[in-house]
């Protein structure tokens, strides 16, 4: 650890006139008024951040519906980068994080960090009196997504994950958006419980390239890089270019390799085809080589199982090249909404449709209402891949209580839902 | 990092690790072979592995650690399985002892190594299985700067109070630099006794000590940290402040699970009275949040005065908090204040009370919905849905009879929620009664539900006054028609124009479109257009232009020449035979592109000129002095268009130095002719490279595997010995599958060959460098089976493509030509090559009379047969007659046969009849070929008509209208029969069933006869050739 801390260089210690008001009247105009320079023009629209521009980053700067003010980074060359990009005197640049919150002419928080920082960064900009926009995986740890779900309704915040295929565009190559996969779930014609798999046959890529190295020699950390805020709560471990930016995902320490990447897209959809957006499973099976204790590999199998039978299997192998989407006792949905069921289009036709959902988050920050994918079933999706991370570290099955979210009797396992974290963050 | 400190005990380190194994050897260590199982493959062998190891002992176990490599350099990977899988491998177990025995070796390899990263990586496992016997061994650590967090770590997951008091201890001693992570440990392990040591560290100089020590004693909980943390709150700013105030509730928290509620419930008040402003709803709402979770249903006159509060993201807490306290009284209030609230936060309130779930709220919500603010209404609508579902729909029937489209929106949406036949039943209730915006809303509901039975109730509202409402009943038409009431929409077409019509057309499609293949969708769209006045027909192609295909561009072509349709008709031919985005190919026959040059002449819009200027095949070069037309300029690839076996892919032929080169390394696909020939000798030049596999596609279609869709001439290396299993019918030369090849007569690999291919009417030849070597009739080569035993439907095209089919070998093509046969049409009763003509258009020379049938004719004796012959043959020669080169019969005769028997053969007759004609061609003297008017019978002629047990209708109807000469091309083989009609096949290698002696096989010879069926008949062109 560097001896002189990253924090004591800085000074973010603003005064700001909180305190003093004997007054207990509330004041009624927005606090956008107390603007940067002391502006008065109120204005409708909404302001954001983006922490961590380097990969995904870049894209957050350009989504719609708020006004880009300050970008952070811990590489000063993606710091620099983003910037150029953006091409706008009114954007400032920073390197911690912790500055940018104290913005309070910043309404939401875009957090496109590697996995690692996700729950740490949305619960101090939940205390902070942010919106967050945070990037999937919602948290590497269970512990940590649980925390976050408590700041972020404590602090009354909207929160909503960078994944949306639960509302809106193609369902991967499965081939058609969700909604009538949940209309055909919701009419019951085919049946409970059902069995989901995912696997390259009914459509998804495991991505097993994002798989770590056991073998990276240190090396000197480059000028630009502030290592330590990188690493933030992990273990300190020597520096080598494969563990930051574009391979984070191939080290259990900052993410969980495919399963991380692309699993809350996948997954988050089935839970909400399943109705489980309130509970989690309560077994775990797992079929996979034994794991590196740094370094992410591949897996075969991970079989997720819920009380009342429904069953989400991960198929790494694509053994199964017969495999539907979803089976239930009553029918089968097979990729592009092929089925056993005859006439189906039409029949579906005749359903209700699901309820709607609030699916525009500027529009959910204004009337403080709920987004479609939320901190509670964000969370929720998110424990679906942090359970098959744990088994498959552990290389065994496990048992669940979706309720208290801790596995029955394993010691072992809990040490993994809540993790170590480095000085000074916690949840 | 480590590198940097510590570099030359590295050097060290690695030298005397790397030494490790020589000394090793020798003794053949049983460890290198446990260390080559890793990782394990799976949970059996996890368990076997891991067994071994403990076999070890600690002194194998230690012997293990040591080979640990700093910083994983040099691949130390399967010695970190094997220690982190033992890890798991412990736990799982729960044997005490082994438990001690690893943590033990570890301890003792954290003795005995010096690297920094080695012992991080140790200590990483202790975290996982150590227990109190680690706590003193660890606590060293606590004052190492790079050792310290992992050892804190490992003493959190420990757990016990001797670990805070370890970590206490070292607090006093370590560096200013390692105290934050000590803190905070104390602070994880809720460690009173650190509480009030870490009071001090509060006011530290450091920050992040300072926010350590306010997370800690706020974790911890001890009501000694009330005035630490308050002191904090006023001393403080930004970030720092707001680390603070999070301890501060953290705090809170911590009494309240420690029953110290009062306290708790002070502190929370204490900070909602503090932070007002606009910038700290977040710490409100957290206070706000402690103080429910404590005071629970007492809170609510607190939750009644926070929905006061100008903020609407703290109103919005304060609701959400109010979900946690039930009841009806508690609803009643919540009621109140709705009605006393402003607008937005009345509509706040209605949402809330609609997600409570208590109905008593219901009539709230209702009344709700004639409130004077229309974001108010909006709310009712969803909350009162929510709240009531089916109970709140009959009183949205009001809010249908405004004129407000978000309104009628969020109607529409909760309806739209309402189970089936309940909605459906609303919805056609209500639907007249309500002004034009709600009728399209609900024409809308009933087209997304495809309802088919109000299919009436939409058509009427295409009358509605409202443009608006006209469009939107003419939409929903698309999903509620079935093909029984398609005639209503061609009827509506006849009324409508401009976009009406066009929307009603797409109606029409819709319904077409639910049929399965192009030919069936055309078949349909006649039908229903059957009926409809010539003027509406450009409907008729304006859909027959989305059904595309050959059968669709058969019906526009009917208009091409009818004066009021004939641009339609144009635009229509163009759509159709030109490709479309991701078609590929479009239409390249003979007859589509005679059409799209008459079409050409007809069109206006310059697009469509261009269009289909640049689909036309290529012109075709003057003929060389013997005839032939070359179709390879030598320079490019005009006349050739390319099939993309693989998307994505380049094309692998192109033209260089003169020839076309077929080159896997640049792509895929095959490339063919864009014209199609019938009869035709085909001449080109080829070059083999070893193992050379390609093929000429001859009278192939665009799509298909040529060889089988159509034929091939195999072009192949076939004396490369990886090709030494062949066949003769996979031969270079053979016709795949079907027809041998002589071998022997090919070049050396890298060598031009010349190469001939004719084919003439159902014979084909191939020569090869002047030596004949494949000879052989199409049908005959498919009657009763193909060689290969496989379907080649391709042998009996009779027009196509010319192709070269392969994608993986390097072949080069050059000095393609091709002269075409019988273009120019033959005089009459001249036989074609290789037949005999049993008419010669003069006498009856070849015939004879009919007497009775086979089996009759078999009992008589040879004296009674040539009596009756002679009289059968007076009676021919009285009625029938040849008039100027036909052969013509009064209808009042018999039969005519033909005076010799035949076997196997091909036979080729012309033949004409009037309105309700009726004929046939016996075969081996027993019926028969059918000739009849199609009209009459509603089928084509050329069935085996007898047939009882084996097909015996035409495949298609190919007759020409009543009145026209038809041709029969007949070929016999055995049993089985093949016949074109036209040039499209009727019969396909069907067996010809005995009529005279049911049970027993069709007889191997007999006369070829001409049938009296009672009708005047002619015939001529009869030709005949012996297999």
């Amino acid at each position: 650890m560097k001896k002189n801390n990253h924090v004591s260089r800085r000074d973010f210690l603003k005064k700001s006139s909180l305190f003093g008001a004997a007054s207990l009247s509330f004041s009624i105009v927005p606090r956008r008024v107390l603007g940067m320079n002391g502006q008065t023009a109120p204005s409708d629209e909404l302001t954001k951040a983006v922490i961590g521009v380097g990969g995904m980053g870049r894209g957050h700067l350009r989504y719609p519906g708020a006004r880009l003010l300050a970008v952070c980074d811990v590489d000063a060359n993606h710091l620099k980068q983003a910037l150029e990009l953006v091409d706008d005197a009114d954007v400032k640049g920073y390197s911690d994080f912790r500055e940018v919150l104290e913005r309070q002419d910043i309404d939401i928080v875009h957090i496109p960090t590697p996995p690692h920082w996700h729950g740490l960064i949305s619960i101090a900009a939940a205390e902070a009196g942010k919106d967050i926009w945070c990037e999937k995986p919602m948290t590497r740890t269970i512990g940590e997504g649980k925390k976050v779900v408590e700041a972020v309704q404590r602090n009354g915040r909207i929160f909503r994950l960078n994944t949306w295929f639960r509302f809106q565009d193609t369902f991967y190559g499965f081939g058609t958006p969700v909604k009538p996969i949940k209309k055909l779930v919701d009419s019951g014609m085919l049946g409970w419980p059902l069995k989901a798999t995912v696997s390259a046959t009914t459509g998804f890529n495991w991505k097993f390239n994002w798989s770590g190295r056991t073998d990276l020699a240190p090396q000197e950390v480059p000028a630009e890089l502030d290592y330590n805020m990188w690493l933030g709560p992990a273990p300190y471990k020597p520096y080598h270019p494969h563990r930051v930016h574009g391979t984070f995902r191939g080290y259990w320490d900052y993410d969980g390799g495919g399963l991380g990447d692309m699993g809350q897209h996948y997954l988050d959809p089935i839970q909400y085809l399943l109705g489980k957006d309130e509970t989690s499973p309560v077994e775990v099976d797992v079929d996979t080589p034994q794991q590196h204790p740094d370094a992410v590999g591949s897996w075969r199998r991970i079989t997720l199982k819920y009380a009342d039978g429904c069953q989400i299997v991960l198929d790494g192998e694509d053994r199964d090249k017969n495999a539907a989407f979803l089976e239930g006792p009553d029918g089968k949905l097979f990729r592009g909404f092929r089925s056993n069921i005859e006439n189906l289009e039409k029949k579906l036709a005749a359903f209700p449709d699901p309820e709607p959902q609030v699916v525009d988050f500027s529009h959910a920050v204004r009337t403080r209402r709920k987004f479609a994918l939320n901190e509670a079933n964000g969370h929720r999706s998110c424990t679906l891949i942090n359970l098959g991370k744990i088994a498959v570290r552990l290389g065994r099955g496990l048992k669940f209580d979706p309720v208290q979210q801790r596995f029955i009797d394993d010691d072992v396992a809990n040490r993994l839902i809540d993790q170590p974290m480095r000085a000074p963050w916690h949840v | 990092m480590w590198k940097l400190f510590k570099s030359r005990n590295l050097l060290i380190l690695t030298v005397s690790i790397f030494l490790i194994p020589f000394v090793c050897q020798a003794a053949d260590n049983p460890l290198d072979e446990i260390l080559k199982k890793y990782p394990a493959n799976n949970a059996a062998d996890f368990e076997a592995v891991n067994a071994q190891l403990i076999g070890l002992g600690d002194s194998g176990l230690l012997d293990l650690c040591t080979r640990l490599k700093p910083s994983q350099e040099n691949g130390d990977a399967p010695v970190r399985y094997a220690l982190s899988g033992l890890t798991k491998y412990v736990q799982l177990q729960g044997d005490e002892e082994r438990r001690q025995l690893v943590v033990n070796v570890f301890l003792k390899a954290l003795n005995q190594i010096d690297d920094k990263e080695v012992k991080s990586f140790l200590i990483e496992q202790i975290q996982y299985i150590g227990n109190t016997e680690a706590i003193a061994p660890l606590s060293r650590y606590l004052t190492d700067a790079e050792l310290c967090e992992p050892a804190a770590h490992a003493l959190f997951c420990i757990k016990t109070p001797e670990s805070s008091a370890a970590l206490l201890f070292a607090l006093q001693k370590s560096d200013d630099a390692l105290k934050p992570a000590i803190i905070k440990t104390l602070g994880d392990l809720q460690s009173r006794a650190a509480a009030l040591a870490l009071i001090p560290y509060t006011e530290s100089a450091d920050l992040n000590t300072r926010l350590m020590a306010y997370y800690a004693i706020a974790n911890i909980g001890d009501p000694s940290a009330a005035n630490p943390l308050k002191r904090a709150l006023t001393k403080t700013s930004g970030y720092e402040q707001k680390q603070a105030i999070s301890a501060y509730l953290r705090f809170a928290n911590r009494l309240a699970e420690a029953q110290a509620e009062e306290l708790a419930l002070t502190i929370y008040r204490t900070v909602l009275n503090t932070y007002t402003t606009a910038e700290d709803v977040n710490i409100q709402s957290a206070a706000l949040t402690g103080l429910v979770a404590i005071e629970g249903e007492d809170a609510l006159e607190d939750l009644l005065a926070a929905v006061d509060s100008p903020y609407k993201a703290y109103r919005n807490v304060a609701l959400k908090l109010a979900q946690q306290i039930p009841g009806q009284k508690a609803t009643w209030k919540w009621i109140d204040k709705s009605k006393s609230a402003a607008p937005e936060v009345r509509s706040e309130i209605l949402a809330f009370l609609g997600e409570r779930g208590d109905p008593i709220a219901l009539p709230t919500l209702l009344e709700a919905l004639n409130d004077s603010n229309s974001a108010v209404q909006m709310t009712a609508i969803t909350a009162s849905f929510h709240l009531g579902g089916l109970e709140s729909v009959p009183f949205y029937t009001d809010l249908l009879r405004t004129e407000d489209e978000s309104l009628i929106n969020a109607v529409k949406g909760t309806l739209l929620q309402v189970p089936g036949s309940y909605l459906l039943t609303t919805v056609s209730y209500v639907l007249p009664t309500v002004p034009a915006p709600a009728k399209i809303a609900l024409l809308d509901i009933i087209a997304q539900r495809k309802a088919d039975l109000f299919f009436y109730d939409v058509l009427s509202f295409t009358e509605d006054e409202n443009p608006a409402v006209r469009m939107a009943a003419i939409k929903a038409l698309r999903d509620v028609t079935l093909f029984e009431n398609v005639p209503d929409l061609i009827t509506l077409l006849e009324n409508t124009g401009g976009r009406e019509a066009a929307e009603t057309e797409n109606a029409v499609y819709e319904v077409i479109d639910s049929f399965n293949t192009d030919q069936e969708k055309a078949e349909k769209l006649v039908q229903v257009f059957a009926d409809a006045p010539s003027m509406k027909k450009n409907h008729l192609l304006n859909l027959l232009q989305r059904v595309r295909g050959q059968a669709a561009l058969k019906e526009a072509a009917k208009y091409i020449k009818n004066p009021n349709l004939r641009e339609e008709a144009a635009e229509a031919i163009v759509a159709i035979v030109c490709p479309q985005e991701g078609d590929g190919f479009g239409l390249r026959t003979n007859e589509a592109y005679a059409l799209l040059e008459e079409a050409l002449g007809l069109l206006k819009d310059r697009d469509l000129i261009e269009k289909a200027k640049n689909h036309l095949p290529s012109p075709l070069a003057e003929p060389d002095a013997d005839g032939f037309v070359s179709l390879f300029n030598g320079k490019d690839m005009t006349g050739w268009v390319w099939n993309n076996s693989w998307k994505g892919s380049e094309c692998g032929y192109s033209a260089q130095d003169g020839a076309i080169i077929c080159d896997p390394a640049k792509g895929g696909g095959n490339i063919y002719t864009d014209r199609e020939f019938s009869d035709f000798v085909f001449r080109f030049e080829f070059k083999l490279t070893p193992e050379a596999n390609n093929g000429l596609g001859i009278r192939a279609p665009l799509s298909g595997d040529a060889a089988y869709a159509g034929m091939e001439i195999q072009i192949l290396d076939h004396d490369h010995p990886s090709y030494n299993w062949i066949k003769p019918y996979q031969a270079h030369g053979s016709v795949y599958g079907t027809i041998p090849a002589k071998r022997g007569f090919l070049k050396p690999i890298g060598e031009w060959n010349e190469e001939e291919v004719k084919v003439d009417g159902r014979t084909i030849r191939v020569t090869l460098n002047g030596h004949v070597i494949t000879e052989g009739h199409l049908d005959v080569a498919r009657m009763p089976s193909t060689l290969d035993k496989h379907n080649h439907p391709g042998l009996t095209r009779t027009k196509g493509h010319i192709g070269f089919l392969g994608h993986g070998h390097h072949v080069e093509f050059r000095n393609m030509r091709i002269k075409e046969l019988n273009k120019e049409p033959r005089p009459d009763n001249v036989p074609p090559e290789g037949f005999i003509a049993l008419f010669n258009g003069e006498d009856l020379t070849n015939w004879k009379g009919l007497v009775a049938n086979p089996v009759q004719r078999a009992k008589m004796s040879p004296e009674e047969l040539a009596e009756a012959q002679k009289k059968a043959d007076e009676r021919m020669r009285a009625h029938w007659h040849p008039v100027d080169g036909v052969l013509v019969f009064d209808g009042k005769g018999d039969s005519l046969c033909t005076a010799k028997d035949y076997g196997d053969f091909e036979l080729l007759v012309d033949w004409k009849i009037k309105e309700k004609g009726d004929s046939g061609i016996y075969l081996r003297g027993s019926p028969q070929v059918q000739i009849w008017d199609p009209q009459n019978f509603n089928l084509g002629s050329g069935g085996l008509y007898n047939n009882q047990k084996n097909p015996s209708q035409p495949l298609v109807n190919a007759d020409h209208p009543i009145g026209e000469w038809n041709t029969f091309r007949i070929i016999m083989v055995g049993e089985r029969v093949t016949i074109y009609l036209n040039d499209e096949l009727v019969v396909d290698n069907t067996i010809l069933e005995n009529y005279w002696e049911r049970d027993k096989p069709i007889y191997p010879t007999g006369s070829i006869e001409l049938q009296n069926h009672g009708n005047t008949l002619y015939f001529k062109n009869i030709y005949v050739r012996e297999l």
